[in-house]
């Protein structure tokens, strides 16, 4: 049998990224250009060319040219175009082009073979423009919806996730948090019959964290708000690993560093494996012996953790913090230690991400848990003494002014949970907090209600459509954050 | 897909054309035979590095006008747009079945993968070809670490298959039980009070300034030697430890992070490690006496030959400080150490490591000698030399026995070092190696008598005079007799000369051909004796009536002057 050569299949696999590439790069060329000379430059003629020509040959199998823009990456044709080390710098400038102007993606008509030089400048003098000011921005909108240009259309809006991927996103970061949780019990449960353990699986789990941090922050971030009552000692790991391993990325970690970071979260509390339950568990406060021995835990982690399976290198790394994390910035705290020398950087992180969570989950032995933004509050307080005054507000930064997670009560009665950190995000250029709104069901709990945005302005008053009466905490409620966050 | 083509056209538009299936093949027989070669050989063996060039030739090929090259991996098969280009078999040496063992469903080799990263593929591919528990990572791990550029993949979780999810809805959230420590309204309000002036405060946010001292100090964190608070932390672990299985897991860690303070020259660390531990040591055999044989274990098994090999790896320039932390480090080890000391000796590049090594062995071998017996049993001529010479340093009777059995070693050079050592050690000792004034061996034979007439000496006088007048020499060589009667010269006194007068003068005291050899040596020994009563001797001997006796008077005379 003769095989024919296809169009579609290896055009998808193979020739389209070339074409893509040419496309962006023509593209790139001919938005500079015109950026730079005047309408009768022959290179600005030849690039209007090239582009054209790039288009109409990038119309496989259909008789339009997609460039989409999907969390963060550029799709053509809907295929994800790949990174090249040639072509990611075009592929950068034309991604932050593109995000300037809000632009979601255009469709190309190959109608354009037959447009003039003039309506080409035209369009891409426009384009220009529209980075420059909102209100270019509006008349490119409107230029484009209109009929001014037939040839092109925008598609797809500021960054459209579509429901489905997110769904998927959610259903990976589920996984992602249950195997965590499962792979730590595991490996606590090893150590504690005093056998040895291997790390494969806590590795392969934080790397999974890392990629999905790199993808959607607050969504890990999200995940970090899940309270277990009963098992808090292993949430509280998985908790402590998440918001260290966003604060490392904040500060530029590398993502290796950033794994080693999310595996010291996961296993810095393995000690308390050799604290009895009834110590753990203890209602109220504990007695002079209980204390040391709850403070034996750091040290108990180390010894567990020379039980484990890594090279040697690892093992140092994960080491360290563990012995560290109840230590405090100024060298107080315990274990007691006579050096001098500062405490690990992760050692620093780790200190801040578990005050942090433990101080925002519910636990038997105190009557109140504070809500994420009081935490914050009282932990500044502690700055240069208890915590690296530097980190702790690197820390702020990342997990925003209300935390992922806080329960706030507006002055409209409706009370909602922040969902994200609220930093100026590329994906749709958002600068301020989302929450969602949750809504009493008749069973008596909640149920998700609208996504609104804390700086929502009231066109009418001109003044934010909702201000926070007080923060809460969701455990109060009964409320399960992540529930309603992922 | 343009909607007027039938199925059968759309099928045969979904397989790939036969040129490209045939690259893509060849793309995998290539990486089949590189995997091979990196199972027989060491990465950087010529035969693994052609077959890894091999392999990316042929990706090139396939690239050359393709943007890239997707693999499909099934649990025992590759397949490239839904054609199997390779059936593979359940086995490590199979690609198929290894991606698909740690989970890859999917590779994508784009344009502009570079030779590098293919070495890089291969060497992860083959480093986690046989997963054990101990093993650090798996292969989609080791990818992941790589991150190699222009290379794609799906890993699915297979360490979590069939595990159920969490319903994170059915979680408790707050203490269900009534505990007595619930909060009261107004501890809610003052929570929430503390957070509202929280908002919009400007002070939260990094400066340039600190900006920058974060990343001197993500910088710096990464150059700090963490190494001896992680050694303090495990010590004062292994001081309260309790439990067998841990002091054992304690003490393997130790041993690593020795051997790496070792080799990397941190000889301060390494020697307040092994102090510790010696303190530890003492500490158990009187409060932990179960943990006391697990710390000789250690200390042993640091004496190995495998573990102190370590010490080849130390750099040859180390400075004279470092070279006294050096010598106290190793002065912690126990006397076994010499066993793997000794050999070191040869191969160690530096004079000065090499002389601190023995240095050491001098050290230990005073603690107990047997190891260094052991070692001169055994041990390449080489070797035994140097090991002869720092013997030969020792102090004590026992060193002396051993030093007077490599006088009887099948080396020359041996027994010429041993009987220096010996020599040079004890004069008493001169009886036991008396015998050797007749060894074969020229030098030593020299050796003997130039000790033996050094100086006056009773000993030396008595023993080579008995040798002598009862005629107990078997070696009956004119030079060496010659020679004897010489260095009796030079050792005796006036106890040798009713001797040396009866062999110069008495014409019947030794028949043969001998006699007039004897003549002349007492004659030669007279003249050295340089005695009033030897000197009265000659004189007489000079004007004897038998001619024989006047010539060897007159011979010695002449050679005296």
């Amino acid at each position: 049998m003769t095989r024919q050569t296809n169009s579609s299949i290896a055009y998808s696999q193979n020739q389209l990224m070339l074409l893509a590439e040419r496309f962006l790069a023509s593209f790139y060329k001919l938005v500079r250009a015109v950026g730079i000379h005047q309408d009768n430059n022959q290179l600005v003629i030849d690039c209007v060319k090239n582009f054209v020509d790039a288009v109409i040959k990038g119309c496989i199998d259909e008789d339009y040219l997609e460039i989409e823009i999907s969390r963060g990456r550029f799709f053509l044709q809907n295929e994800k175009f790949t990174y090249r080390r040639e072509t990611a710098n075009i592929i950068d400038e034309m991604l932050n082009y593109f995000q300037d102007r809000k632009l979601g993606g255009l469709r190309f008509n190959e109608t354009l073979k037959d447009v003039s030089l003039k309506q080409v400048l035209a369009f891409v003098h426009l384009l220009n423009d529209a980075g420059r000011h909102e209100d270019h921005l509006a008349e490119l909108i409107l230029q484009l919806k209109g009929d001014a240009f037939p040839w092109v259309k925008i598609i797809g809006g500021p960054e459209e996730e579509d429901e489905e991927s997110e769904l998927e996103r959610k259903e990976v970061a589920r996984k992602t948090y249950s195997h965590a949780l499962a792979s730590i019990k595991q490996v606590s449960d090893k150590l504690a019959s005093r056998r040895w353990s291997g790390i494969r699986r806590l590795k392969r789990i934080t790397q999974n964290m890392v990629d999905l941090l790199e993808e959607d922050e607050s969504l890990l971030l999200s995940m970090s708000t899940f309270r277990e009552f009963d098992d808090y000692t292993y949430t509280h790991s998985v908790n402590v690993a998440i918001l260290s391993m966003c604060l490392g990325r904040y500060i530029g970690l590398s993502r290796i560093s950033l794994m080693k970071l999310g595996i010291c979260g996961l296993v810095h509390d393995l000690g308390k494996v050799d604290v009895p339950p009834e110590i753990l568990n203890k209602p109220g406060k504990l007695n002079e012996r209980e204390f040391k021995v709850m403070k034996s835990h750091p040290l108990n982690s180390v010894r567990r953790l020379i039980k484990m399976w890594t090279s040697r290198d690892l093992k140092v790394k994960i080491m360290l913090p563990a012995f560290e994390h109840h230590l405090k910035y100024d060298l107080s705290g315990y274990p007691r230690i006579h050096r001098r020398k500062p405490i690990s950087l992760f050692g620093r992180i780790l200190a801040i991400a578990d005050v942090f969570d433990a101080i925002t989950s519910p636990r038997i032995y105190r009557s109140t848990t504070m809500s994420p933004d009081s935490a914050l509050a009282l932990m500044e307080d502690e700055a240069g003494k208890a915590f690296d005054p530097i980190l702790l507000k690197a820390f702020f930064a990342v997990i925003g002014v209300y935390p992922v997670g806080t329960l706030l009560q507006m002055d409209t009665g409706e009370i909602g949970l922040v969902m994200d950190a609220g930093r100026e995000s590329p994906r749709d250029g958002r600068d301020g907090q989302r929450m969602v709104l949750l809504e009493a069901d008749e069973k008596g709990g909640y149920k998700k209600g609208e996504v609104v945005n804390l700086t929502e302005i009231d066109p009418h008053t001109g003044s934010l459509r909702r201000n926070i009466a007080k923060s809460l905490h969701p455990s109060f409620y009964g409320i399960q954050p992540m529930e309603f966050l992922i | 897909m343009p909607p007027n083509k039938s199925m059968d056209s759309n099928l045969l538009d979904s397989l790939p054309a036969d040129e490209e299936l045939v690259a893509a093949k060849n793309v995998i027989t290539s990486f089949i035979a590189a995997l091979k070669n990196y199972a027989l050989y060491p990465a950087e063996h010529a035969i693994c590095r052609k077959s890894v060039t091999n392999a990316f030739t042929s990706l090139d090929v396939f690239l050359n006008d393709r943007y890239a090259l997707r693999l499909d991996i099934e649990k025992d098969r590759i397949l490239f747009q839904k054609e199997v280009i390779h059936q593979g078999r359940h086995s490590e040496m199979d690609p198929a079945f290894l991606l698909f063992r740690d989970g890859i469903r999917w590779l994508e080799f784009k344009k502009g993968f570079e030779l590098s990263s293919m070495e890089s593929f291969f060497n992860i591919l083959n480093y986690h070809r046989n997963p054990l528990e101990e093993t650090e990572g798996d292969l989609v791990s080791g990818l992941w670490e790589a991150n190699l550029e222009n290379l794609g993949y799906k890993a699915v979780d297979i360490y979590w298959e069939g595990e159920p999810i969490i319903d994170f809805s059915q979680q408790n959230v707050k203490d269900n039980e009534d505990h007595g420590v619930k909060p009261t309204e107004d501890e809610k309000d003052e929570l929430a009070k503390v957070a509202l002036p929280f908002m919009n405060n400007a002070s939260r946010e990094l400066t340039s300034e600190e900006m920058i001292k974060l990343q001197e100090m993500i910088h710096t964190d990464q150059y700090l030697d963490w190494t001896e608070d992680i050694l303090d932390i495990v010590l004062v672990i292994l001081l309260n430890e309790y439990e067998k299985e841990s002091v054992e897991a304690e003490l393997e860690f130790l041993k690593e992070e020795l051997k790496e303070t070792l080799a990397q020259g941190k000889f301060k660390y390494a020697c307040k490690l092994l102090g510790s531990l010696r303190k530890i040591h003492r500490f158990c055999e009187t409060k932990k006496p179960w943990a006391a044989p697990l710390l000789e274990h250690f200390f042993m098994s640091i004496s190995s030959p495998g573990f102190l090999r370590v010490l080849l790896r130390i750099k040859p320039n180390i400075d004279p400080n470092q070279l006294k932390l050096f010598r106290k480090t190793l002065l912690f080890f126990p006397p076994e150490a010499i066993l793997a000391l000794g050999p070191i000796l040869l191969k160690v590049r530096s004079p000065n490591i090499e002389y601190q090594i023995k240095e050491v062995i001098k050290f230990l071998a005073n603690k107990d000698l047997r190891p260094l017996e052991k070692l001169l049993n055994s041990s390449e001529e080489s070797l035994t030399r140097k090991l002869v010479y720092i013997l030969g340093q020792l102090k004590g009777q026992k060193p002396i026995e051993v030093l007077l059995k490599m006088v009887h070693h099948s080396s020359e050079t041996v027994r010429e070092q041993a009987l220096t050592a010996l020599l040079d050690h004890d004069h008493q000792v001169l009886k036991k190696l008396f015998f050797l004034i007749e060894d074969d061996n020229q030098t030593i034979r020299k050796m003997m008598l130039d000790h033996l007439g050094q100086h006056r000496s009773e000993l030396a006088e008595s023993l080579i005079l008995d040798y002598l007048d009862k005629r107990q020499y078997r070696y009956k060589d004119r030079k060496h007799l010659l020679a004897c009667y010489q260095t009796l010269g030079r050792c005796g006194s006036t106890i040798s000369i009713p001797f040396l007068k009866k062999a110069l003068l008495n014409i019947g005291w030794l028949p043969g051909l001998t006699r007039s050899m004897h003549r002349r040596g007492a004659a030669f020994a007279l003249t050295g004796l340089g005695l009033k009563e030897a000197d009265a001797t000659l004189s007489k001997a000079s004007r004897s009536l038998f001619p024989s006796v006047r010539r060897a008077c007159r011979k010695a005379l002449e050679t005296q002057k």
